[in-house]
């Protein structure tokens, strides 16, 4: 274990902030501006490039708080149990206090950045989950209906880093948890704290394109509902105006 | 040797015939309580009356009791032996009443057998001497003749059979390994195993066999209890963290591993008083022999694991051990043993109230419940007894050996002013009223056609 | 079709029913007579069972219900496998029985080998003393070898029979249990099955075929292990295994059970390995539990045979090959024989006549239990046999004698005597009297030819070709293998016996 077993396992005060997040060819998105918001208010990032082809780990290492950065030659994204266990690895190995899994489009709303170390410096809890909101179709609008409601409950983004602690994420090969199951055994905070998932904020053509990986990588829907996957071709979704 | 029935029930309705056709070195046998005598003849039992009963030498006796309620009248015979068969709560008795005099006799009991398993492995944790009387083997296991008829043994009644005559007839090599309990632990285990193999999905055929496997000290607990936490966690049982994650705890120091074992305990540890043992394990974690042994007693106390404990801290001298130990006694129900080890404590001055904070009116943590078998609604936290002072202790014994007046004197003796006597005298009216209750159903009970 | 074709075919039918009716009437009248316990065993002169004594809380009741439920012509014999058994206590509860008798414990020997070489009846039993049986038990068991001869072996249904035969069953008394094997016997009357192997508590024997197959191989530690290789070797001899399904005993099982072979007993691990290695079995963990048989037995190799009966370290077992040159009569050869078995101070002789049926004439005499006759068509198999005694039958030594020379009473004594002391793998006892000059060893530098009738041997080895000679006084020579070293056995005047090793394949002097 990197952590002393000499330190405190919880500490109230003085924890690092560690994101860590995992990239594939995202130049032309939003990594940058990630990167950059993220800069602000965490103390290190931690990446993983699951073989990208364009310019992504040239990006990626010119911000001074990436401190780590691991490119794995070829893709593993249909094995997406094992890049998630890489990823965590990576991380677990800077000997961290708090973690961040963040999406390179994920963007925490400010009053989430402003909340962040007093959501950390403390020792009762020892995670913490905030609503995501899935933008639709642009950068104003989330989406809000049946099968698009997962701000509708709280997602884990947030851990302490507990070294000995057994760890357990199920394996599959998609839609794996970013962060393993075990945390839901300990106490933690479901803050109400906004976070923008910028992944569907695409053109009706991209929207397509998505939808056609999706039904390349899971036919049958093992991993994730038909459903669901075809509700990403509707016309007119419901939509509701995000407001600050 | 010869035997008394002390049941719960009336003849009629005794669950435990066949066991009486089995006793071993079976001499006289009487049943206090009506019985036909047709029913006489054809058991070979003799029915007594309570008076009789008192009339027999209770020293050439070995005395069988399934209800708690006859505990002063196991104290005032003085068996040769006393065998306790446990129960849960039956329908319409007081739970509360009965777990605690359960217990009470539990801890008496120079040996205890039970058809519950949940009594079993509660028991496991906290004495030696306990048989499941159940089992799943579909063979034979002895033999046993009486007369004209020929029994056939299945592999508890072998044990049963082999654990009631190991108490006249000690063994001559008295090692864990070969003896009847880890016989039946071993037995307990290979079928859970056996079951986790048909149901891979089940959290608690998992659990189950954790728990055996750390019983007998076998590391494979450890694999077992991280596929039934697993398991939990892919069904969403997230309320596991005391039932299930602190036993990694247990195991860890079970192995030797004592840095993990604090490790785990740690992050299961929330409260304040929990926050405080899990401070004074790394202080300990950090000292001599001596302080790894009492950190070893504390792992497992915190997990219910009572005869760990008091094993390790019955060898240890040192006041810091003797009132752990005593608190353990409480918690365990072993409280004959608690006074006096307080009485020792108290001569050589380590009783003083600052140092176990027993004359005030500090919560002890007891030890309650084994783990409890999670079902499928998941696991629930063990509940933790509420503060047992030594003067409520000692009233009761009191109580239990026919001295009223002293109980009274203990109870009101017992801080907590009106609020707290009254109660006690409303459990002690509780107690009296359930033993002559079962006296009058027992023994002038209603003969059935 | 015609009335006359059709009243044909209804007497036909009729007669069928008639038949079917007749069937079933006497099916049913068997059954009954079973079930009333009248029928007598299928078998002459009664069955011999072997009992063995491990478990003292229960050997008492498994008797008691052996001698019960057997029948009257039964003879037992307990036999104590550990020096701790209570032999005594045992014997005392049962000291007016006369069928039953109690072997002493005796160290180092396995003595239900012994046990069964006393017994004398056409079948045994060999069974543990936690078997506990019922009415009409060994009855049934005894019926596969009678449908098929061929069957030599037969175990009934039970806890401890392993694959197919095994009832893992538990009942309150005795009562339940001789209820339901009484259903079942009922309800499975007349069916049975081969087996490949069988390794349970109870086995039934043919004695023909234990005198063939030879005794238990003791040094495979685990009991399952030692019935299973017997069988395999049974079958080898051509014998069937049966599985009778109407028979169900009950087995009990010690508490300890498991405990000991998880504890990885040392002993028992040496004799799973000696099990593989007999059998040529590769060692796969996943089949542990699973009993490991060769697949295809024709392809093992002829295995050694273990003597029944007593076997001292003292007074080694020999088996003496006599074998027949010049044509006797029926009459003469059968007092030779007697003479030859008679004239023998030594005690512990297997006798085993070689003869070639096509040239010699060769009455039929009585062979005592361990002895054997081996028959062969023409002169060649003859020699043949004669080369490959050792293969056939395990011994310490092994000694030619032929019929037409004569013997002191101690020749074969001491010849034992001096193979004890020698490590030469063959020994030529010489004769000065009847020497023949050409005979004389130490020629030197050309092959030996060794006279048969005066050679002996260690076990375990082949000695070497044995040729007919045209016109010499003793018609049989040995012409021993080079790798093998020949030794001498000479009486110098004054009667002390000396031996004269010798190089391999060289010379010595010294006679006997």
């Amino acid at each position: 274990m990197a952590k002393s077993m000499h330190e405190p396992l919880r500490k109230a005060s003085g924890n690092r902030l560690t994101a860590m997040m995992q990239v594939r060819n995202e130049t032309g998105r939003y990594l940058e501006q990630v990167l950059e918001e993220l800069s602000e208010f965490v103390d290190d990032i931690v990446i993983v490039d699951d073989g990208s082809t364009d310019g992504t780990v040239r990006l990626c290492n010119s911000f001074a708080k990436v401190s780590k950065l691991v490119t794995l030659e070829h893709s593993i994204f249909g094995r997406e149990w094992e890049l998630r266990k890489t990823l965590w690895d990576l991380a677990v190995s800077t000997g961290p206090d708090w973690l961040l899994s963040v999406d390179a489009d994920e963007f925490y709303e400010d009053r989430a950045k402003q909340e962040m170390r007093r959501l950390i410096d403390q020792d009762a809890y020892d995670w913490v989950a905030f609503r995501l909101f899935d933008f639709w179709g642009g950068t104003t609008h989330y989406r809000e209906d049946e099968h698009w409601n997962i701000h509708m409950k709280h997602t884990r983004t947030l851990v302490r880093y507990l070294p000995g602690f057994y760890y357990y994420t199920p394996r599959m090969d998609h839609h794996v948890p970013r962060l393993a199951l075990s945390y839901a055994v300990l106490p933690g905070f479901l803050a109400e704290l906004r976070v923008k998932h910028y992944g569907w904020a695409l053109e009706p053509e991209e929207l397509r394109r998505k939808y056609d990986r999706y039904m390349e990588l899971d036919p049958e829907g093992k991993w994730g509902s038909l459903e669901q996957y075809r509700s990403i071709l509707d016309e007119h979704p419901r939509l509701v105006e995000w407001r600050e | 040797m010869n035997y008394i029935v002390l049941s719960r029930v009336s003849w009629e309705d005794y669950e435990y015939k066949r066991m009486l056709e089995l006793l071993p070195d079976r001499g006289e046998v009487c049943f206090a309580g009506r019985m036909t005598p047709a029913r006489q003849r054809s058991s070979g039992i003799r029915s007594v009356t309570l008076a009789e009963l008192y009339s027999l030498n209770a020293k050439e006796y070995t005395l069988l009791v399934s209800s708690p309620y006859w505990l002063p009248d196991v104290l005032a015979l003085q068996p040769a032996y006393t065998v306790a068969l446990l129960e849960l709560c039956p329908e319409g008795e007081d739970s509360v009443l009965w777990d605690k005099y359960s217990a009470l006799l539990a801890a008496k009991a120079d040996l205890a057998g039970t058809t519950s398993e949940r009594i079993y492995l509660e028991q496991n944790l906290r004495r030696k001497g306990i048989v499941y009387l159940s089992g799943d083997q579909p063979l034979s296991y002895g033999l046993l003749r009486r007369e004209e008829q020929l029994f056939f043994l299945s592999d508890y009644e072998a044990i049963w059979n082999r654990a009631l005559t190991e108490l006249w007839q000690p063994p001559v090599v008295s090692g864990e390994e070969a003896g009847w309990l880890d016989i039946q632990r071993r037995h307990r285990t290979a079928f859970y195993i056996s079951m986790c193999a048909k149901m891979p999905l089940q959290p608690s055929v998992h659990y189950l066999a954790a728990s055996y496997l750390y019983l007998r000290g076998d590391e494979a607990a450890s694999l077992y209890l991280a596929q039934s936490f697993e398991l939990m966690l892919l069904h969403d049982y997230t309320d596991c963290l005391h039932s299930h994650y602190r036993f990694f705890s247990a195991i860890e120091a079970k192995k030797g591993n004592l840095e993990h074992a604090v490790r785990q305990y740690e992050i299961t540890a929330f409260t304040a008083g929990e926050r405080a043992k899990a401070a004074q394990m790394r202080q300990w974690l950090s000292g001599g022999e001596a302080e790894h042994e009492l950190l070893r007693a504390e792992i497992f106390t915190v997990n219910e694991d009572g005869a760990a404990a008091n094993e390790i801290l019955s060898r240890l001298s040192g006041p810091e051990a003797r009132q752990r130990l005593l608190l353990n006694y409480i918690g365990t129900f072993q409280w004959e043993k608690a006074l006096q080890l307080y009485e020792e404590m108290e001569a050589d001055g380590t009783a003083a109230a600052e140092n176990t904070g027993l004359g005030g009116f500090a919560g002890i943590a007891g030890i309650a419940g084994a783990p409890e078998i999670p079902g499928l609604a998941g696991g629930t936290a063990p509940a933790f007894e509420d503060a047992v002072q030594l003067p409520v202790i000692e009233g009761t014994l009191h109580l239990l050996y026919g001295r009223r007046h002293d109980a009274i004197r203990s109870f009101l003796r017992s801080a907590g002013a009106d609020q707290g006597a009254r109660q006690l005298f409303a459990e002690m009216a509780d107690m009296e009223e359930a033993v002559q209750g079962l006296r009058g159903r027992v023994m002038d009970g209603e003969e059935h056609a | 079709m015609s009335y006359e074709a059709m009243d044909a075919i209804h007497t036909i039918e009729t007669m069928n029913t008639v038949k079917a009716v007749s069937t079933e009437r006497l099916a049913g009248r068997y059954s009954y007579l079973e079930r009333e316990g009248l029928l007598p065993l299928p078998v002459q002169g009664g069955v011999t069972l072997v009992v063995e004594l491990r478990h003292a809380q229960w050997s008492a009741e498994c008797l008691r219900l052996l001698l019960r439920h057997s029948g009257s012509s039964v003879r037992l014999i307990a036999v104590p496998m550990t020096a701790e058994f209570p032999l005594q206590w045992l014997s005392e509860q049962f000291s007016g029985e006369p069928n039953l008798v109690f072997l002493p414990f005796a160290a180092g020997n396995y003595r239900v080998n012994e046990a069964l070489a006393y017994a004398e009846t056409s079948f045994a039993v060999l069974l543990e003393d936690r078997v506990m049986v019922s009415p009409g038990w060994l009855g049934n068991l005894l019926w596969p070898p009678i449908d098929d001869p061929a069957v030599g072996v037969v175990a009934p249904r039970s806890s401890s029979e392993r694959g197919e035969g095994q009832e893992q069953l538990h009942f309150a008394g005795y009562s339940e249990l001789s209820a339901y094997a009484a259903h079942i016997l009922d309800k499975r009357q007349g069916e049975w099955r081969y087996a490949e192997v069988l390794g349970g508590s109870c086995l039934l024997i043919a004695r023909e075929l234990l005198l063939r197959v030879g005794g238990f191989d003791s040094s495979l530690a685990e009991r399952r292990l030692i019935i299973a290789d017997w069988c395999l070797r049974a079958r080898m001899q051509g014998a069937s295994l049966a599985l009778s399904d109407p028979v169900y005993v009950h087995v009990l099982h010690p508490l300890e059970e498991g405990a000991v072979i998880n504890a990885g007993n040392a002993s028992s691990a040496a004799g799973e390995r000696a099990y593989r290695r007999k059998w040529n079995l590769q060692d796969s963990p996943a089949d542990a539990g699973l009993l490991q048989i060769p697949g295809d037995l024709s392809a093992c190799l002829p295995q050694p045979v273990i003597p029944l009966g007593r076997h001292t370290a003292e007074t080694p077992l020999v088996t003496t090959v006599v074998y027949f040159e010049e044509n006797w009569t029926a009459a003469d050869s059968r007092e030779r024989q007697q003479m030859l078995q008679e004239g023998q101070s030594y005690s512990n002789i297997r006798w085993v006549w070689v003869r070639d049926s096509w040239s010699q004439s060769f009455p039929e005499f009585p062979v005592h239990e361990r002895d054997a006759v081996i028959t062969v068509h023409g002169e060649k198999p003859w020699l043949h046999a004669l080369e490959n005694i050792s293969a056939l039958y395990g011994s310490e030594v092994i000694v030619y004698l032929s019929a037409s020379a004569a013997y002191d009473s101690r020749y074969i004594e001491k010849l034992v005597e001096v193979l004890q002391h020698s490590r030469a793998d063959i020994v030529v006892s010489a004769d000065y009297a009847a020497e023949d000059p050409g005979q004389r060893p130490g020629a030197g530098g050309t092959t030996q030819h060794l006279p048969l009738e005066r050679i002996a041997h260690r076990s375990g080895i082949t000695p070497g070709r044995i040729m007919k000679r045209e016109g010499f006084f003793r018609s049989l020579a040995l012409i021993p293998d080079p790798d093998l070293s020949v030794g001498y056995a000479g009486e110098p005047a004054g009667g002390r016996d000396k031996l004269h090793p010798s190089a391999p394949g060289g010379e010595g002097e010294g006679h006997l």
